[in-house]
């Protein structure tokens, strides 16, 4: 819990020795000047260390305004964003389906087979194979964002019903609750949270497959496709105007991912005694 | 839970005259049996061959609603913890059987309620929303059910934290509603597993206070403390069970725990009075249990 330290109380000795220090504690305000000179040596380092193709932040900006300008910047971020946010939803419903259903002994086989060894398979592999099924650009791109996705999701939250202590059931059964609503209290409701914030990790990941699953159906456009002309005709200080938008645009989803967290799951934002 | 609807009618198996210490109190029937009970987890024998039998205490002169208390008590890492598990019914015992008298049904779990030592709640759940659910199977009436909720919630003074999370609540606090959840879920019989571990000597008597008022909330109710905490563990119950190792003829010892010595603490006066701790009586027998049998 940071606190508001006048000018005075400051012990900046102390500060400095936590700020180094494993585990460390300090104050709010020594968090704020870590954080602006975290930003100021990365400005500075990016400004005064020339690296091949790596362009100066000026040449960044006027690819960001040339973005903007000369093309349909937004448009693309909003065919990307939505493609991406819509394609977490399909994860959240189809991913939840099946790490759930691990409880039902019956369909721990299929949940097995699904959560491991579907994530060694090629993704690649995994194109050609959709790409056979169906013509339809816009399915193709979905399928495999969410196959992506899903496959990590999946493993992610099986792992976290399996490390569900056996006290908790425990405590369940003595209440006298059925085995239903054990898992409805235990596992979906008991484990919302956690669901939430591993959708959170998997949402970047999403992010982080658009180029790759946008260029398999370039004509839908996108941020992926954008990044891949950019590229293509060396125009690096427009790829990384992007890469840096991506980034913003990330910080600021991953900030509506936790305000959303908030009202999904209040009692996990507790942490101090109420006032 | 201050409604008595399950007073008992049956005729007493006993009765015991006033004796200046306590008032004329009855044995009735019995509310749990233990047969035989052993329990065998892999290779290791846990405890075996235990029996007893908590019967219905009542003291018809004294108006109160006299619930029973009775401690299980012995060294740790004796098997204690899991024979409150085959208490109840989470775990069923190798031999033997548990019998709620009742209905004269083994012991099966929703039945006998259980405050573990690290009080599990629901973290997702509001202690009154807790307290509702888990009331939900015993008091269908949603009007009914909330008067039960609130009114064992004011007994226990816990009113006003309804809509705290199990995060913002302390210790004690959390072992309340884990005791009003499980006296709402169970059929009157409570284990507390080690309710006074980690506690200092004060918070420990808050603790034993707290076991007698829940104890007379309902003639029924039947507090099963499980503890190696020999002191409070006599000056709470009605009568005590000590937990430990026998040896053969030879001296050498024999596998698994058993029940080792029984204490009738109304018979020696000890029982249902809060000054019992500085009896000399009582010092006399904390200090030859734990010199003699205790270890």
């Amino acid at each position: 819990m940071s606190k508001k330290i006048s000018i005075k109380q400051y012990d900046w000795k102390k500060e400095l020795l936590e700020a180094f220090s494993p585990l460390g504690k300090i104050s709010g305000k020594t968090s704020t000047i870590l954080v602006l000179m975290t930003i100021f040596s990365i400005a500075f380092f990016w400004q005064v260390v020339h690296i091949p193709f790596f362009p100066s932040p000026e040449r960044a900006w006027k690819g960001f305004v040339h973005l903007w300008t000369k093309w349909d910047f937004l448009g693309e971020i909003i065919t990307s964003a939505s493609l991406n946010l819509l394609a977490v939803v399909f994860t959240l419903i189809i991913g939840l389906g099946i790490a759930y259903s691990t409880v039902i002994p019956a369909f721990r086989p299929l949940n097995a087979s699904f959560a491991t060894s579907l994530r060694f398979l090629s993704f690649g592999g995994m194109t050609l194979l959709i790409s056979g099924i169906s013509a339809n650009q816009y399915f193709i791109r979905m399928f495999l964002l969410v196959f992506s996705m899903g496959v990590f999701y999946v493993t992610g939250m099986v792992g976290i019903i399996a490390s569900i202590p056996k006290k908790e059931y425990d405590h369940c059964r003595v209440t006298g609750y059925g085995r239903w609503r054990t898992v409805w209290e235990v596992i979906i409701l008991g484990r919302r949270a956690e669901a939430w914030e591993l959708l959170k990790q998997n949402f970047a990941i999403g992010w982080m497959m658009l180029l790759t699953v946008e260029n398999y159906s370039r004509s839908l456009g996108g941020v992926g496709v954008l990044m891949y002309s950019q590229e293509k005709f060396l125009k690096l200080e427009n790829l990384y105007a992007i890469q840096i938008t991506i980034l913003l645009l990330g910080i600021f989803l991953d900030y509506l991912f936790g305000v959303a967290k908030k009202f999904i799951a209040p009692y996990n934002a507790i942490d101090l005694e109420r006032k | 839970m201050s409604e008595n609807n399950n007073e008992s009618t049956d005729e007493p198996l006993a009765v015991y005259p006033a004796n200046g210490i306590h008032d004329f109190y009855e044995v009735r029937e019995p509310l749990l049996i233990v047969e035989d009970v052993s329990l065998r987890l892999g290779n290791k024998l846990i405890f075996r061959d235990v029996n007893l039998t908590i019967n219905n205490l009542v003291r018809p002169a004294s108006g109160i609603k006299q619930g029973q208390v009775v401690s299980f008590f012995g060294p740790s890492g004796i098997g204690k913890t899991q024979f409150s598990f085959c208490l109840c019914g989470l775990q069923p015992p190798t031999t033997g059987r548990i019998l709620i008298t009742k209905d004269e049904v083994p012991v099966r779990y929703g039945i006998v309620g259980n405050v573990p030592q690290d009080y599990i709640l629901f973290a997702h759940r509001t202690v009154f929303s807790a307290l509702m659910l888990a009331a939900t199977r015993k008091y269908p009436n949603k009007a009914e059910r909330k008067d039960k909720v609130m009114s064992l919630l004011e007994e226990l003074g816990l009113v006003d934290k309804v809509k705290f999370y199990p995060k913002e609540l302390s210790g004690g606090q959390r072992q309340r509603v884990s005791i009003a959840e499980q006296l709402l879920s169970s059929e009157h019989f409570l284990i507390m597993d080690e309710p006074f571990t980690g506690l200092d000597p004060k918070a420990k008597r808050s603790v034993c206070d707290l076991i007698q008022r829940v104890s007379v909330m309902d003639e029924l109710n039947t507090i099963i403390i499980i503890c190696h905490d020999i002191k409070p563990a006599l000056a709470v119950a009605d009568t005590a069970w000590l937990m430990g190792y026998q040896n053969d003829e030879e001296g050498k010892r024999i596998p698994g725990a058993t029940v080792v010595g029984i204490y009738d603490l109304i018979q020696m006066g000890f029982a249902w009075h809060k000054d019992v701790y500085h009896e000399p009586g009582f010092i006399e027998l904390v200090q030859e249990i734990e010199e003699t049998k205790f270890g």
